[in-house]
């Protein structure tokens, strides 16, 4: 009786959940001559390091308020690939096919790449196979502990994530190094991303692109003349003052979470059933 | 009131000893049911860590997916049913009362959604570091399940399980290396946490 209670406990938690999911269409900002594609440029997906498929990843994206999002799983390119396909020629987010080039001395993300960048070379030598692929190099959380990010890097490097997970001091080094490669390179595009793996929410950091088309070329096109604005988790927005105050006034939409009570009961339910079910057992002692 | 497992899970050897005297036939959709249950478990458990959030949809890709865990475990743990020649039962019923001491990874499996709520320990980290738990209660388990089920010797369980151990360890380690980027870049990613 009370393994029957806990199962139907976890199928009504479901049912719920199911019911508070919400698919808003929500149609990107206009600045002038550009579209404001809300991005974010660093998602990981399973098969490969992600916990999700790139088919929950792109309902996620449409949640979360994304009109592009790139994956990028550590020296895998195929899971990319197939995120790209997945999207291509269909309405809702633009997924990009990509890859996190871990390397001991820095990770690089590549963003519309076709190939898989070998990893054992220096940032150099990776920014210039991403080129070579017409593809844009993104400086991944750069903080001094990567000693590959030296000025000839940061030189060529087409976005830097200056806004990334993390504590208030490791904010504080990736403004840095944002700055640096601003120094060395003025079209350097403030990129915002979220990391996720298994946590944290995608698009809880996440870069504004001010693209003159709604396309991968577009978005593309738009990270190498360094027109984006990136924001954090504390909401700072970084990029040039002028498309900051452009995106402050378009006030594109975040995420959507009107059921939030709804989508949190659901959870809740489905766990403690879980739970019930998996203490109970599937049968009785005998 | 105790579930099977549940018992399995606090006494292993004295509750496989009884089902063994009791229980007798093991017909496919019984021995089904508990790697099923661990199938739902992470189809349910995935997305509310990722999105936090479930709904059928997102339920069912996930468990399509992440089968592949339990579709690996169910080799497994044919090769060690197989391996004992002694065994007390029929390859079926073997495999089912294997299962039966899926609890301790249940278990860990659902406490994830709680625990990656945390943002002071990265998820990743903490997921490892807390799968040491589920890997020695089921190190004990396996050992007892060896000695009553597959009716081996002491010694005969101890390599049993911890070839089963090391499979497991080998395996999610290899896998997870090779999607990280490969061993240089987990190593200087766990030296970078370490300073």
């Amino acid at each position: 009786m009370l393994r029957a209670l806990a199962a139907v406990l976890c199928v009504v938690g479901l049912a719920v959940g199911s019911l508070s999911d919400e698919r808003p269409t929500q149609t990107p900002a206009r600045s002038g001559e550009f579209w404001i594609l809300r991005s974010d440029f660093h998602v990981h997906a399973f098969p490969g390091d992600g916990s999700q498929t790139p088919w929950a990843l792109r309902e996620e994206a449409v949640r979360a308020g994304l009109d592009v999002i790139a994956i990028t799983n550590h020296n895998i390119v195929a899971t990319g690939q197939l995120a790209q396909r997945i999207a291509a020629g269909s309405d809702g987010p633009i997924m990009i096919g990509g890859e996190e080039i871990t390397n001991p001395q820095y990770h690089l993300i590549a963003v519309g790449l076709s190939h898989l960048v070998d990893a054992n070379q220096p940032a150099v030598a990776a920014i210039a196979a991403i080129h070579a692929q017409n593809a844009v190099a993104i400086a991944a959380h750069p903080t001094p502990s990567f000693k590959g990010w030296d000025d000839a890097a940061f030189a060529i490097v087409d976005g830097s994530e200056v806004a990334h997970p993390a504590d208030d001091g490791e904010r504080r080094k990736f403004v840095e190094s944002f700055e640096r490669a601003r120094r060395l390179n003025s079209h350097v595009a403030p990129i915002g991303s979220s990391d996720i793996h298994v946590t944290p929410e995608m698009g809880s950091c996440r870069t504004f692109v001010f693209a003159r088309e709604r396309s991968i070329a577009g978005v593309l096109d738009a990270i190498r003349a360094g027109r984006t604005v990136a924001v954090d988790e504390n909401g700072t927005l970084h990029g040039d003052p002028d498309l900051v105050t452009r995106v402050r006034e378009a006030a594109p939409p975040g995420r959507s979470d009107q059921r939030r009570t709804l989508r949190r009961l659901g959870v809740t339910m489905t766990w403690l059933g879980l739970l019930g079910v998996l203490l109970l057992g599937t049968r009785r002692f005998p | 009131m105790f579930s099977t497992e549940l018992r399995v899970a606090l006494s292993p050897e004295r509750t496989y000893r009884k089902l063994l005297a009791q229980e007798g036939h093991a017909p496919w959709w019984k021995v089904s049911a508990r790697p099923a249950l661990l199938v739902v478990i992470m189809g349910i458990v995935m997305p509310m860590m990722a999105f936090h959030r479930v709904t059928f949809g997102l339920a069912i890709l996930s468990a399509a997916w992440w089968s592949v865990a339990v579709v690996m475990e169910c080799i497994g743990a044919t090769c060690i049913i197989a391996s004992a020649g002694t065994r007390q039962v029929g390859i079926m019923r073997a495999l089912d009362l294997w299962f039966a001491g899926y609890l301790p990874f249940g278990l860990w499996l659902l406490t994830l959604p709680i625990a990656t709520m945390s943002s002071l320990i990265p998820a990743l980290d903490l997921i490892s570091i807390m799968a040491v738990v589920p890997l020695i209660w089921t190190a004990f388990i396996a050992a007892a399940y060896c000695r009553t089920v597959l009716g081996t010797s002491r010694t005969g369980a101890l390599c049993r399980t911890g070839l089963h151990l090391a499979a497991v360890v080998i395996v999610a380690s290899t896998l997870f290396v090779i999607s990280a980027g490969g061993g240089i870049a987990v190593w200087s990613y766990v030296m970078r946490r370490l300073t």
